[in-house]
């Protein structure tokens, strides 16, 4: 396969808290504990996990909102260098928005309510120096357009749309740099179903169109067998299991992964056998010894309480961390 | 519930075209008691600005045949009860037998016409445009015509004009001494709500110790620096200055309080996403989300100054007459022999109350339209 | 058996001093002892606002404007709870003691100034006779009841001490201390992780079992609903317009809405392939649509009465009723 375009290695984020008068040492939270991923150009990666697992973490280290406290994150620009992400600090950013943005979980705050659309998908296009004027204003309404809007929404504000349509502005406005990669983060999880659908398809319609490259960070399975070609799934600040969509939901190794995908309905079985996980996620600032998801594993055994387990190639396909994965238990 | 979104399409468009300001006013529109309030400051402004004109005589002009005359009636029915043009008698002193006290009774057989723009003795607006003609007044020159509205005082001055010419200080001081708290305010509360830190830190001990020391016994000492027999207009800039040292720590907590929300919000992380730079984030994407929010808390203030000057010229820390004020003219209400006999002279401390209601309901208004986004 | 409660022809309105909003429009069905109803729907639908009015808690401006609600106590005749006044002593017997409801968020139901174990025993010293003692004593139970690892030391804590799911849990303790004979469950799983919303449904149905509660659950999740309910009602706009049984609505959807929502989960979808997806968005109520008000989204769309009439309800199946005019 060829190079990668976004790498992460080993990609620590850890959350200390400055002790001090009157302010007692804490725990660290550890929000990610050394993940490792790459995503490819043209593919969509879902990161799935339930909330408090790392994932909004490391979309956050991604787009260079926070630096990672170890790792390397490096990413394939568009004239072929590789843009260490890890080391980037204040303006030089910029560089790497112009081939990464991000289409956020909330439309209403996303977008600032005091400007109209076209000033909102005009600022990109300035600020990076892509166009102004005249042409800045026809790429708006080609934008507008590609998300499927009209142009008379130009010079609107942003309260006169809904949900849904406020959605398609942040992504015109993602896609106003022509990016290489978009994340999504949770992108449809604060809408109704049947404007959720309507974003989905937008979503696949655009990556054919324009070639593009998904990081989908979600909660929900669904969207993830929908539209991801690969998954990687977290629990605790680390990777637990990673392969293509299809044999990760066809045949999980992980027993985490397992309990995820049996909450999922579906159309065939109205009886399905939900697997229902006992106790509670730990705390990030308390992770357990060994295998962080052994207190709610029902094949734990000795070694799983004691080693972590770490994220192994398997030989069938896909990466799992597991001392005994499923299929070796069958 | 979401507000209701009009259908027709030109309302439609209307709707969605149109800015956060102009929604801000329709919701403004319909808060009555703020809109009442905002024609009311209006008109208080105008006196103001036109005192010259709008008050009857000279703050200073002395009638000294008229010494602690009650208000004046204007009648419309002539003696023998017919309706007639609006019009005042004549005054005539009379001193009670055993008390020696001065009264006054009517004439009604001594009548003069109430007229608005009425000629006057000449004199000059702003102290530059001569002018001879007053907006209310008697009809004749005759010295017996006088209409003394609210009464006068002790030296025979008009209270009515003496109230029109005191709000240029007392109207004023609230907007130069926000104003200049707002400069401050802005400047060391932006700083600290975007920079965070130790900046943070200092501003906000400051602002404690501030807000912690008695205002009262400051503003003492403060005024105690200002040297007495000063140029009016030099001890007016002083005593603003006094005021703003408190007044400015308010407006820092709501402008760093404004910094701190905006900063976490999604647009103003995606507009670094686009490629603004810090200072475009500031003056194009935050700013325009708070100015309403500093303009109605700015409004909230100004009767802080006004009430605050007014108690300074009561105390007698403020300006000293021949400057007048509101806290200046109520001083001349201080005994209660005054208010006994000349209740009168209290008329300006309702002038005060009026605008600093005027003033509150009017930023209550603002505020809450500040933010036309929220739910209905 | 006989129906726990019975709605029939209810409409509830907001009350905009200009005009009465019409949020809810004669919608009827009724629960048994031991049967759960699934109400499914979009936000605006009006699902939460039918359920909280067997409650006699609609939010302020809101208004009951037509029909009736009938609740059937153990012994004696059906009470209407409509016609009881709001807030009376009448209402406040049937809340809790034999009508409990479970939120989307337990923060905002939970005291956050009271102990866990405090709560419980104020309620069910509220509706029965225990001392102090026995009721604290029941209060643990309880939290054993719903799967709490350590009930006795969960009743000495505050609700901001739990995470989302125990939270969740200690209110259903709360809500089933007085043996309730129908709970109302609004959304309960909407804010929790899938692990954790497998958790609090697996919970409900067995509680339900145990106690033969009726159970009304109101979720935007059609999915979900069809695993636990027994009947379901489908609603758009205040209407309800699929009304069945659960697996009958899930295979054979018989209102085009129903198919659209069903057609735009991911969850069912071929990987890759379109989303049946509906044009636009669920209109705001006070621009309801003339017709049908499903009409400017709906795909299979049948002319010019959608637009001007409004379509009846027609049974479709045995104890499956459809408002749309291709049924015919």
């Amino acid at each position: 396969m060829n190079e990668p375009l976004l790498s992460l290695v080993n990609v620590e984020k850890h959350f200390t808290q400055s002790s001090g008068f009157l302010r007692p040492a804490v725990e660290p939270v550890r929000a990610v504990n050394g993940i490792s991923l790459m995503i490819h150009e043209g593919q969509t990666t879902a990161l799935v996990g339930e909330s408090g697992c790392g994932k909004s973490t490391a979309a956050k280290l991604i787009t260079g909102a926070i630096s990672p406290s170890a790792g390397q994150i490096s990413l394939r620009t568009r004239d072929g260098n590789i843009l260490d992400v890890d080391r980037l600090r204040g303006r030089a950013r910029k560089a790497l928005w112009r081939d990464v943005q991000l289409i956020f979980q909330d439309p209403y705050s996303s977008l600032n309510p005091r400007m109209t659309v076209k000033q909102i998908l005009a600022e990109p296009l300035r600020n990076f120096n892509i166009a102004r004027g005249a042409e800045a204003t026809k790429m708006v309404e080609e934008l507008l357009d590609r998300v499927g809007l009209q142009k008379t929404a130009m010079n609107r504000y942003p309260h006169a749309f809904s949900g849904g349509q406020r959605q398609r502005i942040g992504i015109a406005r993602a896609l106003a740099v022509q990016p290489r990669l978009i994340i999504g983060d949770e992108p449809v999880s604060a809408l109704d179903v049947s404007v959720a659908a309507q974003i989905l398809n937008l979503f696949q319609s655009l990556k054919q169109e324009l070639g593009l490259t998904y990081l989908l960070i979600t909660h929900d399975l669904a969207v993830v067998r929908y539209s991801a070609d690969r998954v990687a799934v977290m629990y605790l600040g680390n990777i637990v299991e990673e392969n293509t969509t299809a044999e990760l939901f066809a045949s999980p190794k992980h027993p985490y992964t397992q309990a995820l995908l049996s909450a999922l309905p579906s159309h065939t079985n109205d009886q399905k056998s939900r697997v229902v996980l006992p106790g509670e996620v730990a705390s990030a600032r308390a992770i357990p010894s060994g295998c962080a998801f052994h207190p709610r594993c029902v094949y734990a055994n000795d070694l799983c309480k004691s080693a972590a387990p770490i994220l192994k190639a398997q030989p069938a396909g896909g990466r799992v961390a597991c001392h005994i994965p499923l299929e070796s238990i069958r | 519930m979401a507000n209701a979104i009009p259908q027709d399409s030109e309302t439609l468009k209307a709707y969605a075209e149109a800015s956060g300001w102009r929604l801000g006013w329709a919701k403004f529109r319909r808060h009555k008691l703020a809109l009442i309030s905002l024609y009311i400051v209006v008109l208080l402004y105008l006196l103001a600005i036109f005192a010259e004109f709008f008050s009857p005589y000279d703050h200073s002009d002395i009638h000294r045949r008229h010494v602690l005359v009650p208000p004046q009636a204007v009648h419309v029915f002539d003696a023998k009860g017919q309706l007639t043009w609006p019009h005042v008698r004549a005054l005539k002193g009379e001193r009670d037998a055993v008390t020696r006290r001065l009264s006054y009774v009517e004439d009604p057989q001594t009548t003069f016409s109430v007229r608005l723009f009425a000629p006057s003795d000449p004199y000059k607006l702003w102290n530059i445009l001569p002018l001879e003609t007053r907006f209310l007044g008697v009809s004749t020159p005759d010295r017996k015509a006088t209409i003394f509205l609210l009464g006068t005082d002790s030296l025979g001055r008009d209270v009515l004009s003496r109230i029109i010419h005191g709000a240029r200080v007392s109207l004023s001081i609230g907007l130069v001494g926000v104003a200049l708290s707002f400069v401050i305010g802005i400047v060391l509360g932006g700083m600290s709500g975007y920079f965070g830190g130790w900046i943070d830190t200092i501003v906000q001990r400051t602002i404690d110790l501030l807000q912690s020391l008695p205002t009262i016994p400051l503003w003492m000492g403060l005024a105690a620096a200002v040297p007495p027999g000063q140029d009016p207009l030099i001890t007016y800039l002083m005593i603003t200055v006094i005021l703003s040292v408190i007044g400015w720590t308010g407006i820092a907590r709501v402008v760093r309080g404004r910094f701190l929300a905006l900063r976490e919000e999604d647009f103003v992380l995606a507009a670094r996403f686009s490629g603004a730079s810090e200072m475009r984030i500031i003056l194009r994407h935050m700013v325009p989300s708070f100015a309403s929010h500093i303009i109605a808390s700015l409004t909230l203030s100004i009767p802080e100054m006004i009430l605050a000057e007014t108690a300074l010229s009561f105390l007698g820390l403020g300006l000293q007459p021949p400057a007048v004020s509101w806290g200046v003219l109520l001083k001349d209400a201080q005994s209660l022999q005054v208010i006994s006999q000349a209740p009168w002279l209290l008329i300006p401390g309702l002038a005060v109350v009026i605008t600093v209601l005027a003033f509150n309901f009017l930023g209550d208004g603002m505020r809450d339209a500040s933010d036309p986004y929220g739910k209905a | 058996m006989k129906d726990l409660v019975t709605v029939e022809d209810l409409s509830i309105g907001f009350d905009l001093r200009e005009l009465v909003l019409p949020a809810v429009d004669s919608i009827s069905f009724s629960v048994g002892t031991g049967e759960t109803l699934g109400i499914v729907g979009e936000s605006g639908s009006g699902k939460s606002l039918s359920a909280r009015a067997i409650l006699g808690l609609l939010p302020s401006g809101g208004k009951t404007t037509g029909g009736r609600i009938s609740y059937q106590p153990e012994e004696g005749d059906a009470i209407t709870i409509t016609d009881l006044p709001k807030n009376g002593r009448a209402i406040r017997k049937l809340r809790g003691a034999e009508i409990a409801m479970i939120f989307q968020e337990p923060m905002a139901s939970l005291s956050p100034v009271h102990t866990i174990g405090n709560q419980i025993v104020t309620t069910l010293r509220q509706h029965t006779d225990l001392n102090k003692r026995a009721a604290l004593a029941r209060a643990i139970e309880l939290l054993d009841q719903v799967g709490m690892a350590s009930p006795a030391i969960i009743a000495e804590q505050y609700a901001h001490q739990l995470s989302g799911g125990m939270r969740q849990r200690a209110m259903i303790a709360m809500a089933l201390s007085c043996s309730p004979r129908l709970l109302i469950c609004d959304e309960p799983t909407t804010a929790l992780d899938a692990t954790t919303e497998a958790q609090v449904v697996d919970l409900l149905m067995k509680l339900q079992q145990d106690m033969k509660m009726g159970m009304i659950f109101i979720s935007h999740n059609i999915g979900l609903v069809s695993e636990i309910a027994d009947r379901v009602m489908v609603m758009y706009l205040g209407q309800s317009i699929e009304y069945g049984l659960a697996g009958h609505v899930l295979r054979k959807p018989a209102h085009p809405y129903t198919r659209a929502l069903l057609g735009a989960l991911p969850a069912f979808a071929e990987p890759g392939s379109e989303l049946a997806s509906l044009q636009g968005a669920v209109p705001d109520l006070a621009a309801r649509p003339q017709g049908c008000t499903f009409h400017p989204r709906c795909p299979e769309y049948a002319g010019d009465q959608c637009k001007t009439r409004i379509p009846s309800v027609h049974v479709v199946a045995n104890q499956h009723l459809a408002r749309c005019h291709i049924h015919e």
